[in-house]
């Protein structure tokens, strides 16, 4: 799948900042449409309300952190949605735990733009 | 302080600088400093706890905050906003997320805290009289200032 476009991301990320650079440089790179949100708890209602075909997700964040997030959406949503796990350095139990409750990939921050769109590219793919 | 503590601060923070808003960066000298040396209008404290405790300080000018929001965001903004504190912040974040690794890899016990924007007249307060080892990072985004103020336990 070299043209992902049509297909819609949710980036979760508490840092406005991040969502920011995730947003632009997955547009950017995939062409495929975006949308935010600001915490697990936010994503949850978005993912309710709208299908989407990719989750970018922080781990670290208030009200319901990542590891949360992807418990809930596996126990609820979806069994298949390919979860993408942005990690920094030193939340490496997050990611493990992340990876355990059904995360499928994870990038670590600071985040290459090529290692990110590789990585949506073959998730997408299937 | 263990000089071991500097360098993987110093070097994260220009591996985090390349990869994220990929630019030039030359290294100056180090300085120990007292805490109204460290320049700036913005500072950035991430505190630090276990085998040694302290903080890290990342300061500059407004200026460079902008320019370096611009590269991550895409946003341009005449002023500092709550959006270029919070891209600081992220920096921050990132270099001692990856400088604790390495020091936890070399065997130390390092545990940092969520980067904090911290008043001017209160970097004096958190560094608690510690001695202050200043490293300048120059590049095209202008000048950043490494601060690195840690107490061996």
């Amino acid at each position: 799948m070299e043209n992902p476009g049509g297909k819609k991301v949710l980036v979760v990320d508490d840092s406005a900042t991040m969502r920011m650079f995730l947003t632009m440089t997955v547009k950017k790179t995939l062409g495929v449409s975006v949308s935010e949100a600001v915490n697990g708890a936010d994503a949850l209602a978005k993912l309710q309300g709208s299908d989407f075909d990719l989750v970018l997700t922080d781990m670290v964040m208030p009200e319901m952190d990542g590891v949360q997030l992807i418990e809930h959406i596996r126990a609820s949503l979806s069994k298949t949605m390919p979860i993408v796990m942005v990690t920094t350095k030193g939340e490496e139990k997050d990611r493990d735990n992340g990876l355990a409750r059904g995360a499928n990939s994870y990038i670590t921050k600071p985040v290459n733009a090529h290692e990110l769109k590789e990585t949506i590219l073959k998730l997408l793919k299937g | 302080m263990r000089c071991e503590y500097i360098g993987p601060f110093v070097d994260s923070t220009i591996k985090v600088l390349d990869k994220t808003i990929q630019c030039d960066i030359s290294k100056g000298n180090i300085s120990l400093v007292n805490a109204d040396e460290i320049a700036g209008d913005i500072a950035v404290i991430v505190k630090v706890k276990n085998d040694s405790e302290g903080s890290i300080i990342l300061s500059m000018e407004n200026g460079t905050a902008l320019r370096i929001s611009k590269a991550m965001t895409g946003e341009a903004s005449e002023f500092v906003t709550l959006v270029e504190l919070d891209s600081i912040c992220e920096l921050a974040n990132m270099i001692s997320g990856n400088a604790t690794s390495v020091l936890n890899d070399m065997g130390y016990d390092f545990k940092v805290f969520p980067p904090l924007v911290i008043e001017r007249e209160n970097i004096l307060k958190k560094t608690n009289g510690l001695e202050i080892f200043q490293v300048p990072l120059f590049t095209e985004y202008g000048e950043i200032s490494v601060n690195v103020a840690l107490r061996t336990n």
